[in-house]
């Protein structure tokens, strides 16, 4: 007995060390997950197509692929008035639109048999005969087939043509159609303007200094910002020097840059009030359950899930 | 001792490179240079050419026919094995032809996302090209300015979204504007490579073309050429691509409607001294690093 009490005393005393390194680690993992989630979010979040942290980016991506499906639906009614058939087929990076799918939970379709939507309307209008495949460029475009042909071909417009293609289904569609990105394109030039006054602002003099320190400590670089590393390595200066830079001193930067961003954020939607009121005006209604119950939609994102998971494409052995 | 630690060696990099190699295949990037042409599964044929003379090698060491040269030809399938499974890797982070659109989502994201559309003529391959067809160059210059991390990095590593289109030998360019529209990009740049009269050729400069009365793709264009003309062969040019040279109308410049969008010609793919820069190893890793350098500076560093 006498032999086992040190063991146990022992056992208690690792026990309590694993405890307190446990705790610690434990308090020191929520710290960090609450300074991650704050790193995550964005006072711009909260309005479509502003996005930014990965649910608002998720959230923006479900709504532009449902408008672009709607704008492609009214492509194909307009195409089927006209006596054509055009499916919709709607271009999208593709991991976005997995994305876009596993946030809804769409299954996979089952349909073996299925092909890309654009190798349907290819198909489709090559196997048109030549009065038929004019036709169907009249309709889709508002051109003749081989104006879109060799506009195809050769990336360029005809000479003068600046108004080429924008009439026919295609073209009245995209006039009328309202996106989730208008206004984060109307307010684009103020948001460049917003950035550069930030590299520039005052507030940030603070972050140069401890920046330029940190640089000059752990690489014996010059450099007030991110950009002046740039400028280093691109003027030849030792690639592994400014690596060391960025990685020990980024989050100096980071941390300066982001709390005079998140001030120049708050600035922008204040002075431009009404555009935003709009904007979640436009959106108001449950955007996402609209989308959700879209069981047409929802089919279209099934059966692309399905034509992108191709093996053979992504070994780039389909061409 | 030599010939098992040469057959281990052999074993661990035949591992690896099958790994490199599937990770690649994974990820669509797996394919290999036959002539001009790109063909996916090629990669295999240099990990099965390894894989061959490995058992070779180990037939060395079990059948008595092979024993006594047994060391001799270990380590003579030993080097052949690994220069083939060499091959087979470098190949393997070359760039494929599709028609998808591959999208990345750094984190934390800075609120940009860049479209770099690759070209997607139907008779690449047969445009006077010297070296690799211009879809691959087109997707191979993009996909490094995206993943590079030479530097402060490519577009990921600074923070933007950025997707690489496809470059299917389709002539489907306007589907890159679509993607590019219906995605919300908001800076697209069009990367393709130039051509004069059919390699072999002299003419070689990088051509900027920007949107006239865009400030977005005007001083785009600047960084851009600031950034690059360094690095490429030649001088430079520039002009606009909604109303060029006789009247050209680019519709990646009139339809893409990110507000910094421009529309880029690398380098001559009919000169070889160009082609032979861009294919060397590491050359797009350690330059293609500037495309992100110039956004981030006509943006702001955002």
């Amino acid at each position: 007995m006498n032999t086992d009490r040190p063991a146990v005393a022992r056992a208690f005393q690792v026990l309590g060390v694993c405890l307190i390194v446990a705790g610690t680690v434990s308090v020191g993992a929520t710290t960090l997950s609450s300074e991650a989630q704050a790193q995550n979010t964005f006072p711009l979040d909260k309005y479509p197509g502003f996005g930014r942290s990965p649910d608002a980016v998720l959230r923006d991506d479900t709504i532009a692929y449902w408008e672009a499906y709607g704008r492609e639906r009214l492509i194909s009614s307009c195409m089927g008035e006209s006596g054509f058939e055009y499916v919709p087929a709607v271009a999208y990076p593709e991991e976005a639109m997995l994305a876009v799918a596993e946030g809804l939970g769409v299954a996979v379709s089952s349909d073996p048999s299925l092909e890309s939507p654009f190798d349907r309307n290819r198909t489709y209008e090559v196997e048109l005969t030549p009065e038929e495949r004019e036709g169907f460029n009249q309709a889709l475009f508002g051109e003749s087939a081989a104006d879109v042909a060799e506009v195809n071909r050769t990336g360029l417009l005809p000479v003068g043509r600046m108004d080429f293609a924008t009439g026919g289904c295609v073209g009245r569609v995209k006039a009328g159609a309202l996106s989730v990105w208008d206004l984060r394109r109307e307010l684009d030039d103020e948001l460049v303007v917003m950035q550069r006054s930030i590299a520039e602002s005052p507030e940030l003099a603070a972050t140069r200094a401890a920046f330029r320190e940190c640089a000059q400590r752990v690489a014996g670089i010059a450099a007030d910002d991110p950009a002046d590393v740039d400028a280093f390595v691109g003027g030849g200066g030792s690639e592994p020097q400014a690596a060391t830079v960025l990685s020990e001193c980024e989050r100096v930067w980071a941390v300066g840059y982001r709390q005079s961003q998140l001030t120049a954020a708050a600035g922008l939607v204040k002075e431009h009030a009404v555009a935003f009121s709009e904007l979640e005006a436009r959106y108001s209604h449950d955007i996402m359950a609209t989308v959700r119950n879209d069981d047409e939609f929802l089919a279209y994102l099934s059966d692309q899930v399905r034509v992108t998971d191709s093996p053979a494409e992504a070994l780039g052995e389909a061409h | 001792m030599l010939h098992a630690s040469s057959l281990h060696l052999v074993f661990v990099a035949v591992q690896l490179s099958i790994d490199s190699v599937n990770r690649e295949a994974q990820h669509g990037r797996l394919s290999v240079m036959v002539g001009n042409r790109t063909e996916g599964a090629m990669g295999w044929l240099f990990i099965g050419l390894g894989s061959t003379m490995l058992l070779l090698a180990t037939m060395g060491r079990i059948h008595p026919r092979f024993a006594r040269r047994r060391r001799v030809l270990t380590i003579l399938v030993a080097s052949l094995s690994l220069a083939s499974i060499s091959v087979s890797v470098v190949v393997a982070t070359h760039t494929v032809i599709t028609s998808s659109d591959m999208r990345w989502q750094p984190s934390p994201f800075n609120g940009w996302k860049v479209y770099l559309s690759s070209p997607r003529h139907i008779n690449s391959g047969g445009r006077g090209e010297c070296g690799w067809e211009e879809n691959i160059n087109g997707r191979h210059f993009n996909y490094n300015a995206t993943h590079t991390t030479y530097g402060a990095g490519g577009m990921l590593k600074r923070g933007y979204i950025t997707t690489v289109s496809g470059n299917a030998r389709d002539d489907g360019g306007w589907k890159n504007v679509n993607s590019a529209n219906n995605w919300g990009a908001n800076v697209y740049i069009v990367t393709h490579t130039n051509g004069d009269n059919g390699c072999p050729d002299s003419a070689q400069y990088l051509l900027v073309m920007f949107v006239d009365g865009n400030w977005g793709s005007t001083d785009l264009r600047s960084q851009l050429l600031a950034k690059m003309d360094p690095v490429l062969p030649g001088g430079q040019n520039t002009w606009s691509c909604i109303g060029g040279p006789g009247g050209q109308l680019a519709y990646e410049c009139r339809d893409a409607n990110a507000p910094h969008r421009v529309y880029v010609e690398a380098f001559f793919h009919d000169n070889q001294p160009s082609v032979d820069l861009f294919q060397t190893a590491g050359w797009p890793e350690n330059n293609t690093w500037r495309y992100g350098w110039a956004v981030d500076v006509h943006l702001g560093y955002p």
